[in-house]
């Protein structure tokens, strides 16, 4: 049935194709004029809508048939670069093309009339190019490539208002990544060297695997090398310094850093280390697994604390992500099959969640004004619609149902009872009650809490208290769609193509 | 004679001839006779490196006499390189020299001296056309700081007695080696020293001479002072020249003799109390090259310590050269880092002096938000500065790829931890050098509406170097086959 | 042979003692002259090179064309290195002349 989409001899292209539409995206939109944003804006809107038809066309051959399109050109001595579409590929490229749209759609919204929206849509491009090249990656000399050119192309995003703070929010940021990228590089280089090119396979390269029987020292020093690299970009304790000072980006840049791209390539490099480099039996008979889960946790633990703490939104969102996004990373630890199923399909869920709940602070912060959580007291009445879709946002992340973030919390679950560390559990328990600590007092100030313009002089705000407040439709609907995902995840979550199904698909592939 | 063959002998010869006839001409023409040249010499090197890459050494006896005694011109897959390099940094330059105001009017005559001089040492199958290449070369180059004004003079006297120290150093180890061999051509000479193991002692003493001749040239760390203020000093379109091309040159002339003198003699086992020595000092190099330009409060003198730094690299993969495993790795990193150097810093350089042309100050607290006004400059320094921190896509990327893999497999583990240090340092001084450029605020304040400069040469200049610094790093693959071709080995 | 001998060593005397003098003076003027001398220096090293690379009495050739390209390409830096010093020490508005001429 592929082959009626794509004729056999274009099947390889496709990788590229991908890779190439946000790219061009990019080329086209860095030399327009910044008045021009008609134009801007369907460059951008129809790139990312070929992107999301494209992923559309390929699921029922790589999922259902088995195909697995690759493209490969030389590159370095003995190394080729190489795209490939595999079932994980094609779920985190789907993630990030999806929230693409929608997130280009929000920030034409969000920077309407505000300057250097060539630049910034430029480079926002760059950072979907890397997602892609990351997600579509063959070995891990082309994910390194991928992964140090997001770094880049994000360092002029978190800079974006050119003022001081974000500024040294973007050296603070560039600092880490770029730390980290050094580690994932000296590991690729080792590695390379005592296993040869390392392929991405279900199961483990096999390279690795005798490298880890002949000499398991050096695996091990290897693996630290890389998941402390990749540790960075995800954001695990003690190395998410970065994450909460990156936020003084623009709204959009925020959701997509934290949504997609930055924080999930960190993680979708570890999936791709435990389950595609070392395989998961070779990992866990290394013994590399169990640090690794136990760092996991207590970023779990200490974000939600920490987010807790904070009385900014954004920051405390951030903080939410730091610990969320362990939970992948827990998921594909915990070494049962439900788990890494749970882990991965966290990967989409926490995405479409986060950046629910970014769109809505985006919003808030807009029309309202409002940064403190404070301020958020009665929003509920004047924007009703955010605020509906913030608190489907934040009911996903304490995991109550229907949401999609109870599916993920429940096959997490099943799978921390079906492995060797049913403590997990437990981790998974408090953490629940921390998400619900910090996110339900931001509910009850939307929906129950005294209007902030009692107190406040209303001179620096846009309305009246009580009278609705006039939510932008370009901001609004992309974050309705998110919210709306957010709750279909849940409810539909047995469909063949929803996550859940696909992630127990790729997880039955992980443990062969 | 094949179209190849003639333009070996045209590389050298067609700038050569027109650096004469542009101290002839009126200063507009000579522009156009720069540009025309550029293109010339670009196709010229292309029909060579076609020729050579698919796997045969172009050779040329001008006048018919064979070595030693006539001019022996020879282009394998090592000169074809840096030739190439050379062609495309060198046209890039030349176009922005052709559009900018400042140019100064003996920029021509000595710019395609010098280009001569560069395609001579690159072709030159002789040490003797080598030496007189160099010569032409430093002569031009020091001619070429000093049109920089009062500033560029003392320094450019500086550079001139460095030049000629190393020259003569360079020339007294080539004379040794004819004493020893009785030839000046490369080949012939390698011949006769694996012939004769008793003249081990002899090359070792000529190598050295050269080595440290040669490093002069190349601003090697303690040699390094007068590299910083002859280069800054420079006016706009010679910087990229002296930091991009002419140095390799010297780390030419300096591969050359390593690799292809002492092949098989022998002597490149003794030579190891020195290749360490050269790693010690080129590690020192990266670091304090590094910290230096990250100290540096000015764009160009900190894309000179950076210059300082990247030196440091090509030696501190020297001492891999001797390990069997790791030499052709080795040797393709420091041809890959060294192409890559080459376009990335004249990239950094000519940005560097188009925003110094436009607000008269290169001191980067006073071009604060410059990206606003000249977005093509500023984003063409960027891509340069991903190349010279070596992040991918980008041969500065292949070149410490290849490099770290060389080092795997000797198991030097220390060049590793090096590379890692030198990166990170060098992203810091990328950042700092970057970050008030992105600012929003107008370096001229008071100057209600800013124009953007998207039309203006030079700025597209300076954005064609960035963007060969990325396409050039696709070419890692090529670099190494091409390296075959009349490989030492 | 000895004769050979001690031209070499002459060569190096004066080589290294340019280059020691060359790296302590200030004065610019000294410092072109004392350029000057390391090239006498290594020129009279290849001259001796060459006469005793010649099995027959001979002088090499090639190490002669060496040594006369070598003195002109010293004499052309000379030259141009001249007028810098010239220029450098010229009239400035700042500085009054004779500072330190040695």
């Amino acid at each position: 049935m592929v082959s009626d989409l794509f004729p056999s001899a274009a099947l390889p292209v496709v990788p590229v194709v991908m890779v190439a539409l946000s790219l061009t995206a990019a080329v086209l939109i860095f030399p327009m004029a910044e008045r021009r944003v008609r134009a801007r804006s369907w460059v951008n809107l129809v790139a990312a809508a070929i992107k999301v038809l494209l992923i559309a066309a390929l699921v029922p051959g790589v999922v259902g048939e088995g195909l697995r399109p690759e493209f490969a050109a030389p590159f370095l001595p003995g190394i080729d670069l190489v795209l490939r579409v595999d079932p994980l590929a094609l779920f985190f490229a789907g993630l990030s093309s999806i929230l693409w749209l929608l997130t280009t759609i929000y920030a034409i919204g969000y920077l309407k009339g505000k300057p250097h929206q060539s630049r910034f849509f430029g480079f926002f491009s760059l950072c979907v190019t890397a997602t892609v090249g990351i997600s579509f990656a063959g070995n891990l000399l082309t994910f390194l490539v991928f992964y140090e050119l997001l770094t880049l192309v994000t360092y002029p995003l978190v800079a974006h208002w050119g003022n001081a703070k974000s500024l040294q929010a973007a050296r603070i940021y560039l600092r880490y990544a770029l730390g980290g990228g050094v580690a994932v590089l000296l590991g690729v280089v080792w590695l390379t060297m005592t296993a040869g090119p390392v392929d991405f396979a279900e199961g483990g390269a096999s390279g690795v695997a005798e490298l880890a029987t002949s000499s398991p020292g050096t695996a091990v020093m290897i693996f630290i090398l890389l998941a402390g690299g990749m540790a960075v970009k995800s954001a695990i304790v003690p190395l998410h310094g970065w994450l909460p000072t990156a936020m003084v980006a623009p709204a959009p840049v925020s959701a997509l850093l934290h949504a997609v791209a930055v924080v999930k390539a960190g993680v979708f490099g570890i999936v791709r280390l435990v389950d595609d480099v070392y395989g998961i039996e070779v990992a866990w008979q290394l013994g590399v697994l169990t640090p690794l889960l136990v760092a996991a946790s207590v970023t779990v633990i200490y974000g939600s604390y920490q987010a807790l703490r904070q009385q900014e939104i954004k920051r405390r969102l951030a903080f939410s992500t730091v610990s969320q996004v362990s939970y992948v990373v827990l998921g594909v630890t915990m070494f049962s099959m439900a788990g890494t199923a749970g882990g991965m399909v966290h990967l989409v869920h926490q995405g479409i969640m986060k950046i629910t709940l970014f769109f809505c602070a985006g919003l808030f912060a807009e029309v309202l004004g409002a940064h403190k959580i404070s301020d958020l007291r009665g929003a509920g009445r004047r924007m009703p619609w955010s605020s509906a879709a913030f608190t489907v946002g934040a009911f996903g992340m304490i995991g109550l149902p229907p949401t999609a973030g109870f599916v993920s919390k429940w096959q997490l679950g099943l799978g921390a009872l079906d492995s060797p560390h049913p403590w997990v559990l437990g981790v998974l328990v408090v953490s629940s009650l921390l998400n619900a600590a910090y996110f339900l007092p931001m509910v009850y100030n939307l929906w129950f809490g005294a209007s902030q313009q009692d107190e406040h002089d209303d001179a620096t705000h846009h309305a009246h208290s009580g009278t609705p407040a006039r939510e932008p439709l370009a901001l609004l609907a992309p974050t309705l769609c998110t919210a709306g995902f957010t709750l279909l995840a849940g409810l539909a979550a047995s469909v063949w193509f929803a996550p859940l199904e696909i992630a127990r698909f790729i997880s039955e592939g992980v443990f062969g | 004679m094949t179209a190849a063959e003639l333009s070996l002998g045209a590389v050298v010869l067609a700038p050569l001839l027109a650096a004469a006839l542009a101290a002839a001409l009126p200063h507009t023409a000579r522009r156009a006779l720069g540009v025309g040249i550029a293109a010339l010499v670009l196709l010229l090197t292309g029909l060579l490196a076609v020729q050579t890459v698919a796997g045969e050494v172009t050779e040329l006896a001008l006048g018919g006499y064979p070595a030693p005694l006539g001019i022996h011109l020879r282009a394998d897959g090592l000169s074809v390189l840096f030739l190439g390099m050379t062609a495309l940094v060198g046209a890039v330059v030349t176009v922005f020299a052709a559009a900018s105001r400042h140019t100064h009017q003996a920029f021509w005559t000595l710019w395609l001296g010098c280009w001569a001089g560069l395609n001579a040492v690159f072709v030159s199958g002789d040490l003797f056309n080598t030496y007189v290449g160099l010569e032409l070369v430093g002569l031009t180059a020091v001619a070429l700081v000093a049109l920089g004004g009062r500033g560029s003079w003392a320094p450019a006297l500086r550079y001139l007695f460095i030049a000629v120290l190393g020259s003569l150093l360079l020339l007294v180890g080539v004379g040794l080696i004819v004493s020893v061999t009785g030839t000046l051509d490369v080949v012939q000479a390698a011949e006769v020293l694996a012939g004769r193991p008793d003249a081990a002692p002899a090359a070792l003493l000529a190598l050295t001479l050269i080595t440290v001749g040669l490093c002069m040239k190349l601003a090697l760390l303690p040699m390094h002072a007068w590299l910083v203020p002859a280069h800054a000093s420079a006016p706009s379109a010679v910087s990229p020249l002296l930091s991009g091309l002419v140095i390799k040159a010297a780390l030419f002339v300096l591969l050359r003799c390593w690799l292809w003198l002492t092949d098989s003699s022998g002597a490149l086992s003794a030579l190891a109390p020195l290749a360490w020595g050269l790693g010690a000092f080129g590690a020192a190099a990266v670091l304090i090259g590094s910290v230096m330009a990250l100290r540096q409060s000015a764009l160009k003198p900190l894309a000179a310590y950076s210059t300082v730094a990247q030196v440091g690299y090509w030696f501190v993969a020297f001492p891999l050269l001797l390990e069997e495993d790791a030499a052709e790795g080795a040797f393709i990193g420091i041809v890959a880092l060294a192409l890559g150097h080459g376009i990335a810093k004249a990239g950094l350089f000519l940005g560097a002096g188009y925003l110094k042309e436009a607000y008269g100050t290169d001191e980067i607290e006073q071009l604060r938000g410059a990206g606003r006004q000249h977005p093509y400059a500023v984003m063409g320094m960027s891509l340069g500065l991903v190349g010279l921190i070596g992040l991918p896509i980008s041969l500065g990327f292949t070149g410490k790829w290849n490099i770290a893999t060389a080092a795997v497999a000797a198991e030097h583990w220390w060049i590793l931890v090096l590379l890692a240090a030198g990166t990170l340092l060098s992203a810091g001084y990328a950042v700092r050098a970057l970050a008030p450029l992105l600012l929003q605020e107008s370096p001229t304040p008071g100057e209600a509406r800013i124009s953007r400069n998207y039309r203006s040469v030079p700025g597209l200049c300076v954005i064609g170097l960035g963007a060969l610094t990325l396409v050039t790093g696709f070419g890692g693959v090529l670099i190494a086959e091409a390296l075959e071709v009349g490989a030492p080995w | 042979m000895s004769a050979v001998m001690l031209y070499l060593l002459l060569g190096t005397v004066l080589a290294v003692a340019g280059t020691v003098r060359m790296l302590l003076v200030r004065d610019l003027l000294a410092r072109l002259i004392a350029m000057n001398v390391v090239g006498i220096g290594s020129l009279v090293i290849l001259l001796a090179l060459g006469a005793r690379g010649g099995a027959d009495d001979a002088t090499d050739p090639v190490l002669s064309a060496l040594v006369i390209t070598g003195l002109v390409i010293t004499v052309a830096f000379t030259g141009f290195g001249a007028v810098l010093i010239r220029r450098i020490e010229g009239p400035r508005p700042s500085d009054r002349d004779g500072g330190d001429r040695g």
